[in-house]
C-alpha cells in the first residue's frame, strides 16, 4: 500500500508536468483572463449601472442572481474543460508508447490511470479555482456577497469535474478522442439543461425526469451551494440526495476508469 | 526456478493469430534469444510476459506470478523495440523517475542513477533534455532505465536498434556484465550474431509457433551456423526477415 501511494505520487507529479506542457494551457490562461474580465464586467452592479423598477429586483437581488448566473456558466465551462483535457491524457501515453516503460515497472494500472486523471484535473481544476475564486472575490468586494457559498460551489464543481474527467478518460479507452469529447459534451449539456429546467419549477417527465433526478447533479449541486445567494429554499431531503449523488457519481467515474483500464488489452502501445 | 513460463499460449487479435500454442521456460540466470522474422510474434510474447496483453488461451507466469500483478514485475528491466522517451525531461529526471518506480529511494537512487549513467556513457549529459538527444543516445538512455535498480530479469526487444557498431559492441558488454552478476536475460532480436554471442539458448518463432528451442548447438546442425539453421526453420520465401 505504501509503495502504491509512492508510485501514485511519483506518477501524478509526472502527469501534472505532462498536462502543464500541453499546447492548450497557454490558450487556457488567456481564456481565464478574458473570462475574469467578463466576470468583472458582469459583477459591476453599482448604483449608477442599474435602474430600479417598481416590483423588479433590488440591487442586492440583482447582484445575487448575477453571482448565481456567473457561477453556473463557470461551472459548465470547468466541467466541459475537465472532459476535454481528460479525453486524451491517458490514451496519448498508450498511443505514443511511453506508458510501456511505466507499466513494465512494478506499477499497477490503477496507479497509472489515476495519475493521468489527477494530472489532467490539475489543469482544469486550477483554471476552475482561478475563475470561481476570482468571481467570488469580485462579488464579495463589489456587492458584499458572502464568499462561503462560492467555496461550496467550487467543491461541488470539483467533484462534478472529477466524475466527468473520469468518464471521459474511460470512454477514450474505447473510442477516438473526438467521439469521447462529443459524448461528454452532449451529456453534460443535456443534464445541465435538465437541472436548470427542474430548478425553474417546470415538471420533467419520463427519461428526462430520471436523468435529472438520478444523473450527476452538475447544476443542481451548485444551485444547492448557492442557496444563501439565490434564497431559493431546497428541501433537506433533496439537498442530502443531491450531495450523495455528487459523491456517488464521482466514485462511479473513478471506479469505472480503474475497472476498465485494468482489464484493457493494451494493444494501442506501439505498432505490433 | 523458472523466472518466465509460457504454457500453451495462444494469442489472437481480431481473428488473426499472433501466437499458437507457445511453450517457453526461462530459468534463473539463463539467457534466451527469441528469434524470428517480422510478425513472428516476438513482441507479442514479450508483452504477454509483462502482462500488457493477456493470452487468449494458456497461461503465463513471471517470477511465479500472474504478470498482470505489479508485484510480478519487481526486479524487471525492460527495453522496448520502439523507445519513446518524454522529450521534456532531462536524462536525470527520467532516470530518477524510473529508479524510484523500481523501488529505489534516497542515496541508493542517486548512486544507482550515476552508476547506470556512467555504464552507458551518458553521465556527462545527465542534465540534457531527452528530446535533444540523437537516436543512439536515446537508446543508451533506454538501456540506462532498463539497468537502473540492478534488475534480476532483463527483457530486451531489439536492443541494438539505433546503435552504431561501437554502441552495439558496448551494449553487448553491458548485457554480458548483467549476465555475469546473475541476471536472467530474454532478448528478442533480428541480429542472429548478437543473440549467438549473448545467449546460451534460442527459441525460433515463425508464424506464431516455436519452430525450435534449445541450446544453440542443439539447433545448429553439423556444418551450419545459426543463420543457416534459422533459414532452414523459417524459410526464406517472404523476404521480410532480417538477419
Amino acid at each position: 500500500m505504501a509503495l502504491e501511494f509512492r508510485e501514485l505520487r511519483l506518477l501524478t507529479l509526472a502527469g501534472i508536468q505532462d498536462a502543464a506542457r500541453r499546447r492548450i494551457v497557454p490558450a487556457l490562461i488567456v481564456v481565464c483572463l478574458v473570462s475574469l474580465m467578463m466576470v468583472n464586467s458582469c459583477t459591476q452592479c453599482s448604483s449608477g449601472a442599474t435602474i430600479q423598477t417598481q416590483g423588479g429586483l433590488g440591487q442586492l437581488d440583482l447582484a445575487l442572481w448575477a453571482g448565481v448566473g456567473v457561477f453556473l456558466v463557470l461551472t459548465f465551462w470547468i466541467i466541459v474543460l475537465a472532459g476535454l483535457l481528460a479525453s486524451d491524457h491517458l490514451t496519448a501515453t498508450l498511443e505514443d508508447g511511453s506508458a510501456l516503460l511505466v507499466l513494465a515497472r512494478p506499477v499497477s494500472r490503477s496507479s497509472l490511470a489515476l495519475s493521468r486523471l489527477f494530472g489532467s484535473l490539475s489543469i482544469s481544476l486550477g483554471a476552475g479555482a482561478v475563475l470561481q475564486l476570482g468571481a467570488s472575490f469580485f462579488l464579495a468586494v463589489r456587492s458584499d456577497l458572502n464568499p462561503i457559498p462560492a467555496l461550496f460551489a467550487l467543491m461541488a464543481t470539483s467533484l462534478s469535474a472529477l466524475s466527468v474527467a473520469a468518464f471521459a478518460m474511460t470512454i477514450s479507452l474505447f473510442f477516438p478522442r473526438i467521439i469521447a469529447f462529443l459524448l461528454i459534451l452532449g451529456s453534460v449539456t443535456l443534464i445541465s439543461m435538465l437541472n436548470l429546467i427542474s430548478f425553474s419549477g417546470a415538471e420533467l417527465e419520463g427519461v428526462y425526469y430520471v436523468l435529472d433526478r438520478m444523473g450527476p447533479p452538475f447544476v443542481s449541486s451548485v444551485m444547492l451551494a448557492l442557496v444563501p445567494w439565490s434564497g431559493q429554499p431546497i428541501p433537506l431531503g433533496l439537498a442530502l440526495e443531491t450531495i450523495a449523488r455528487l459523491f456517488v457519481w464521482a466514485f462511479a467515474g473513478v471506479s469505472s476508469l480503474v475497472f476498465f483500464f485494468r482489464r484493457l488489452e493494451l494493444t494501442r502501445l506501439e505498432p505490433l | 526456478m523458472a523466472v518466465i513460463e509460457l504454457r500453451g499460449v495462444h494469442k489472437r487479435y481480431a481473428g488473426r493469430s499472433a501466437l499458437e500454442g507457445v511453450d517457453l521456460t526461462l530459468s534463473e540466470g539463463s539467457a534466451l534469444g527469441l528469434l524470428g522474422p517480422n510478425g513472428a510474434g516476438k513482441t507479442t510474447a514479450l508483452r504477454l510476459v509483462l502482462g500488457l496483453l493477456r493470452p487468449s488461451e494458456g497461461w503465463v507466469r513471471l517470477n511465479g506470478m500472474d504478470p498482470g500483478t505489479a508485484e510480478s514485475r519487481f526486479g524487471v528491466g525492460y527495453l522496448p523495440e520502439r523507445l519513446v522517451l518524454p522529450g521534456h525531461m532531462t536524462i536525470r529526471s527520467f532516470l530518477r523517475l524510473h529508479g524510484a518506480l523500481s523501488g529505489l529511494a534516497g542515496a541508493e537512487l542517486d548512486s544507482d542513477l550515476v552508476r547506470v549513467a556512467e555504464q552507458v556513457g551518458v553521465a556527462s549529459r545527465l542534465d540534457d533534455k531527452v528530446g535533444e538527444l540523437s537516436k543512439g543516445l536515446m537508446q543508451r538512455v533506454g538501456f540506462a532505465q532498463a539497468f537502473i535498480g540492478a534488475p534480476r530479469l532483463l527483457l530486451l526487444d531489439e536492443p541494438a536498434s539505433g546503435l552504431d557498431p561501437i554502441g552495439m559492441r558496448e551494449a553487448r558488454d553491458w548485457i554480458s556484465a548483467a549476465r555475469r552478476r546473475g541476471c536472467t536475460v530474454l532478448i528478442s532480436s533480428h541480429l542472429l550474431s548478437e543473440v549467438e554471442r549473448l545467449c546460451d539458448r534460442v527459441a525460433i518463432l515463425h508464424e506464431g509457433r516455436v519452430r525450435a528451442e534449445g541450446a544453440i548447438d542443439e539447433i545448429v546442425r553439423e556444418g551450419e551456423v545459426l543463420e543457416d539453421a534459422f533459414m532452414r526453420l523459417v524459410g526464406s520465401s517472404d523476404g521480410e526477415q532480417g538477419i
